[in-house]
């Protein structure tokens, strides 16, 4: 039911009426489909992935050449989530020359650092790399996040031998981890009013994926497209009837500062009238012609002073309130 | 009329699911299986040692023991900022399982298990992970989180106390000393995740989360006065994940993935607060923010010219049952939110230089309220809308014209919306020659969300909460209709450039077009689109001048043409500077800093705002006895913007009289009469500085001795509207050194002590309601043992 209005005249089927997503996910299937011919239709081409030249089989000592002289590291690795790498290629997979390549140069070197690839004192690309070699699928934004641009490469957060953190094999516990870099974003979570962190409850990767996303600031979406946030805050997802639109389209950082804040619910001010009254003023009509300012007598500021949420509670959206009321 | 959608749903997720197999196809058959060079076989690896059991080495730990808390001050804010407690605790329990070299096992090679925070504490998280070899990975997370909240300045109509306080009949109504909006909810979040055959080329994922919020909160509604009410929380979320990776050549990975999230939403509301009574001893309240003395009924009420309060001889004191008041309030709104999500994705670094990944996803979900039910029974004088007989004006008892006053009302009814929502990524990264690397990523995301409510309400008119009723009118019937809606698209590439090994460039443009539009669910609202483009220059730069230093500076400066709200900037710019400086092995200095800044120019709008972060840090570890950090932040939070409001005493500061004739809503000045519309300039600034440092001492392996000190201190002014506002958290210093102590008798029993203080304090008044400081002296004294 929609009042008698007609359906054409909406501004949703003016928006949409072209049908673009269509469009473009077409559009993408097919550059997706022409990529892919381009790369596996020509015969005799080389092999699919092939990126370098791969050492012959006699080139590989196996690991246990390398735990004669590199006990303190083979030692514990049992436990390492890459021993899985020994059960793949019907069992013959190799461990340390999957990752440091093959190793009979540098055996033959008398140990010849020069010889076998050091991930510590490599490029941050090459690193990459390797690890992207097998983790891609996983990691699909790597190449594009921030961190990698900023030269941050895997083990600048990771260690397949030295770990703290064995779950991700993180050289130290989320946040103190992500702290050595983003050290501005501590005094936040020391705040009156703060998302956990700090005590355990919520870590950065929860809202943050680290490796890259298509979503600013590395965010995270929940499995609804929704934002992050309303995967602990659900009941502010919606859909509701009356939508506090700035909720669904500036996002929750519109009113809130997600990490920490000096203000109570996390607030961007310390006044929730203040908040409020910073868009629901009409001080330039043409500027914003959709500026709604408070109308009624129980918001004259001075005849009653009571914070706006405590009418209007439901304010993340209502189905029974077009004023948010309930 | 039936809306047509946009979306087909099924014919959508029917072309996304067979769209992938259809693609997936076409890699599988064209390309080329790669031919790795076969390596020799792997070795045995060295478990390690534990405690055996069933050919598995075993490691446990547990950590028990308790706190013992001492505080003064105000146990509300501590319980808001601390909420640690005394009494015995699980603090920690680890159980780590590998199985032996050689032996065979059904369930699993290993399990690892790790749980803190048991026994009292507001925060306990367990984190279960285990793998059998290629069959499977598990890894599974509990967390629960007490989340309590009494904040007293939030929410608070300040009511006034000494000379200033509201009264009536010689009743002083109280003043709130308590966040009226105060929480006290427990969160148990549960996390599931396994992963089938791993390491093969196809693999299977199913994964299950389950969020529940519950626990006691309050809220308040406005009908005439302003009522406390009891906010029972409770409301869960699940999430099934079911997923298939393939990866049919190396370097290449299809996904696909069918999420279905569920929510329901069982929170209720009722009457809560009533502290006087009516004539009749039914229990009353008259609101919870009586800022001033209030009215008496009229004259010509049913009541009479009497004060709110009748008799305050009486307990609880007796109420006039002719002015606004609550005698019961309920509301049950139980709603029911589904969403299913397809995804499909694909990556692939197989083309020679190329890495490329894609996604696109469809959602198609539902809300539905099918049983709202909403019931108030009180008195709400100030409605003005005529009676049936068209001669008399309802319920203005305070104007003395009429006896009958809005007494009940039952709201029945229902509610769904719809929202769809189609997203498409891209992205790709091209290395052009070894030094000069190209990025391009397009973001594509178009939702909307159609919704309808149809609700009947009933309502009852009486003389008083204590007169028979004298009418009743409805069922009335109200249907709604809304709709809102944007479509996005984001387009960003970068040029990264290698200048020598220790200087990286990129320079970079990204646009982004935005369309929202909404359908208000009054009809005598017009419904309105607006576009907005927004452009921005990045420039990012990484330089290595020694092994040792690494520095990362990034800018981005944009603009847009149009702006949603008064908040949004037309103008932004972003600054970053991190430095990382290793002079030695043991020691790290870094230091950050981070400037956000937005402008709107618009006349009368004059927006500006920005965050300001400076950070630096220390880190010394020379040798395994003794190691040292010490950390500075300075946070900058501003912000202004110019703001109108209706105020018939103007606040102290900062706001001018609006000119004649220019309305503010309903807030028009008048020629010759003292203003009550003014502008204003919402303005806020917090500047927050934060120390930390701590020392670890360890002479030897059976002590280690810890001690450190941390205080963030703000300082921070903004707009007062209410002359009774205080700063509050905006002016304070809280601070928690801490020591800590561990002594090993054996290598399997250790004794731990840790001491934490925690102070609060505000520089200023508490405002008319309860002080908010308070310090505390935790112990915590726990018995380590581990085998």
């Amino acid at each position: 039911m929609h009042n008698g209005r007609s359906d054409a005249n909406t501004p949703n089927r003016a928006v949409l009426k072209k049908h673009p997503g269509l469009r473009v996910s077409t559009v993408f299937l097919l550059g997706l489909l022409s990529l892919g011919f381009h790369a596996f239709a020509a015969p005799g081409a080389k092999a699919a992935g092939k990126q370098d030249a791969q050492p012959a089989a006699s080139e590989f000592v196996g690991s246990e050449t390398c735990a004669t002289c590199h006990e303190e590291v083979t030692k514990g690795f049992a436990t390492n989530p890459h021993t899985k790498m020994a059960l793949m290629h019907g069992k013959q997979g190799v461990t340390c020359e999957n990752c440091h390549g093959a190793g009979k140069a540098h055996v033959d070197g008398g140990g010849d650092t020069s010889k076998i690839f050091n991930p510590a004192k490599a490029p941050a690309k090459e690193v990459d790399a390797k690890c992207l070699s097998c983790h891609a699928g996983q990691h699909a934004n790597f190449a594009r996040s921030p961190h990698a641009k900023a030269g941050v490469s895997c083990v600048s957060c990771h260690s397949v031998h030295h770990t703290e953190d064995k779950a991700q094999l993180l050289k130290a516990s989320q946040p103190a981890l992500c702290f050595q870099c983003h050290g501005e974003v501590k005094p936040q979570f020391s705040m009156p009013f703060h998302h956990k962190v700090l005590e355990g409850v919520t870590n950065c990767s929860d809202c943050h994926d680290p490796h890259g996303s298509f979503n600013p600031s590395n965010l995270k979406t929940t499995s609804a497209q929704n934002a992050i946030c309303t995967k602990c805050h659900s009941e502010t997802a919606g859909p509701f009837v009356y939508e506090h639109p700035v909720v669904k389209t500036e996002g929750c950082i519109s009113c809130h500062s997600p990490h920490g804040s000096q203000n109570p619910r996390l607030l961007n001010v310390a006044n929730v009238n203040t908040l409020c009254l910073q868009c629901h003023s009409v001080t330039n009509t043409s500027a914003f012609p959709h500026a709604v300012a408070p109308t009624g007598p129980v918001h004259n500021q001075s005849a009653q002073y009571t914070p706006c949420t405590n009418c209007h509670s439901q304010i993340h959206g209502s189905n029974a309130s077009e004023v948010f009321f309930k | 009329m039936k809306t047509r959608l946009f979306f087909n749903s099924f014919v959508v997720r029917a072309s996304v699911f067979a769209g992938s197999l259809g693609l997936a196809a076409i890699f599988a058959f064209s390309g080329n299986a790669q031919e790795q060079a076969k390596p020799q076989p792997a070795p045995a690896q060295d478990a390690g040692s534990g405690k055996p059991w069933a050919n598995y080495d075993i490691h446990q730990s547990f950590d028990l023991g308790g706190h013992i808390l001492s505080k003064d001050g105000s146990s509300a804010m501590y319980d808001t900022l601390v909420n640690m407690e005394s009494g015995p605790r699980i603090l920690n329990h680890t159980l780590q399982m590998h199985a032996t070299p050689g032996s065979r096992h059904a369930l699993f090679d290993t399990l690892f298990e790790d749980s803190t925070g048991y026994g009292g504490d507001p925060y306990s998280f367990s984190t279960l992970r285990a793998s059998k070899g290629k069959a499977y990975d598990f890894v599974g997370t509990f967390r629960r989180d007490r989340q309590f909240f009494d904040y007293n300045l939030s929410g608070n109509p300040l009511v006034p106390g000494g000379a200033l306080a509201p009264t009536s009949n010689g009743y002083t109504f109280p003043q709130v000393l308590d966040s009226p909006h105060f929480f006290n909810t427990v969160r148990r979040n549960t996390d599931l995740n396994f992963t089938f055959l791993p390491v093969s080329k196809v693999s299977f994922r199913v994964g299950y989360n389950l969020n529940i919020m519950q626990g006691p909160s309050q809220s308040s509604i406005h009908i005439g006065a302003d009522a406390l009410l009891y906010q029972g929380w409770r409301n869960s979320t699940q999430t099934w994940l079911g997923a298939i990776d393939w990866k049919p050549i190396q370097r290449t990975t299809f996904t696909y993935e069918q999420h279905v999230v569920q929510y329901k939403g069982d929170t209720f509301w009722r009457l809560t607060g009533q502290n006087m009574q009516l004539p009749n001893g039914a229990p009353v309240t008259l609101g919870f923010d009586t800022v001033a003395s209030p009215k008496p009924s009229g004259a010509t009420s049913f009541c009479g010219s009497q004060p709110a309060v009748l008799d305050n001889s009486t307990n609880p004191p007796t109420a006039n049952p002719c002015v606004n008041g609550y005698t019961a309030y309920s509301r049950f709104a139980p709603t029911r939110t589904l969403f299913p999500t397809e995804e499909f994705r694909f990556q692939t670094s197989a083309i020679k230089n190329v890495q490329m990944t894609g996604r696109i996803l469809y959602t198609d979900a539902t809300m539905k309220l099918d049983t709202y039910r909403e019931s108030f029974r009180g008195m709400e004088s100030r409605v003005t809308t005529p009676a049936p007989d068209g001669a008399t004006r309802w319920c203005t008892t305070s104007k003395g014209v009429r006896l009958d006053c809005h007494t009940g009302q039952v709201v029945a009814g229902g509610a769904s919306a719809k929202r769809f929502d189609f997203g498409a990524d891209y992205g790709l990264v091209w290395q052009l020659s070894p030094d000069f690397a190209l990025s391009e990523q397009f973001d594509f995301q178009n939702w909307h969300q159609p919704a309808t409510a149809t609700f009947n309400t009933i309502d009852f008119y009486a003389a008083s909460m204590i007169s028979p009723l004298d009418v009743t009118t409805g069922p009335d019937l109200a249907a709604v209709y809304s709709s809102l809606g944007q479509k996005m698209a984001t387009n960003t590439v970068m040029g990264e450039w290698e200048a020598s090994g220790k200087v990286q460039i990129g320079v970079g443009y990204r646009f982004r077009q935005r369309t929202l539009a909404k359908l208000p669910p009054d009809p005598e609202d017009p419904s309105y689109s607006l576009t907005i483009h927004e452009n921005a220059g990045i420039l990012d730069a990484v330089i290595r001048p020694t092994r040792d230093v690494r520095i990362n500076a990034s800018t981005e400066i944009g603009w847009a043409d149009a702006a949603y709200v008064q908040t949004d900037p037309r103008q932004f710019q972003r600054y970053q500077v991190r430095a990382t400086y290793k002079p030695i092995t043991w020691a790290t200095v870094s230091g950050s800093f981070t400037d956000r800044e937005g402008r709107d120019n618009e006349f009368l709008i004059n927006y500006r705002a920005h965050h300001r972060a400076l950070a630096g840090s220390t880190t010394l570890a020379p040798n395994e006895k003794f190691s040292f950090d010490m950390s500075y932040g300075y946070i900058n939070d501003y912000s202004t913007v110019v703001d109108c409001f209706d105020a018939s005493v103007p606040p102290a500061a900062g706001v001018t009289a609006m000119p004649v004739g220019v309305a503010c809503g309903n807030a028009v000045n008048a020629d010759g009469v003292a203003p009550t519309a003014f502008y204003g300039n919402s303005y806020y600034d917090a500047p927050t500085q934060y120390g930390s440092a701590a020392l670890v001492w360890t002479p030897s392996k059976l002590f280690r001795g810890g001690f450190g000190y941390r205080v963030n201190d703000v300082y921070g002014t903004t707009q007062l509207l209410n002359p009774l506002a205080v700063p509050g958290t905006l002016r304070s210093k809280y601070q928690t050194p801490f020591v800590n102590l561990a002594y090993t008798f054996t290598p399997a029993w250790t004794a731990k002590a840790d001491y934490n203080y925690y102070s609060y304090g505000e520089d200023g008044p508490s405002g008319p309601t309860a002080s908010r400081n308070f310090h505390s002296n935790m112990y915590t004294l726990g018995m380590h043992y581990q085998f």
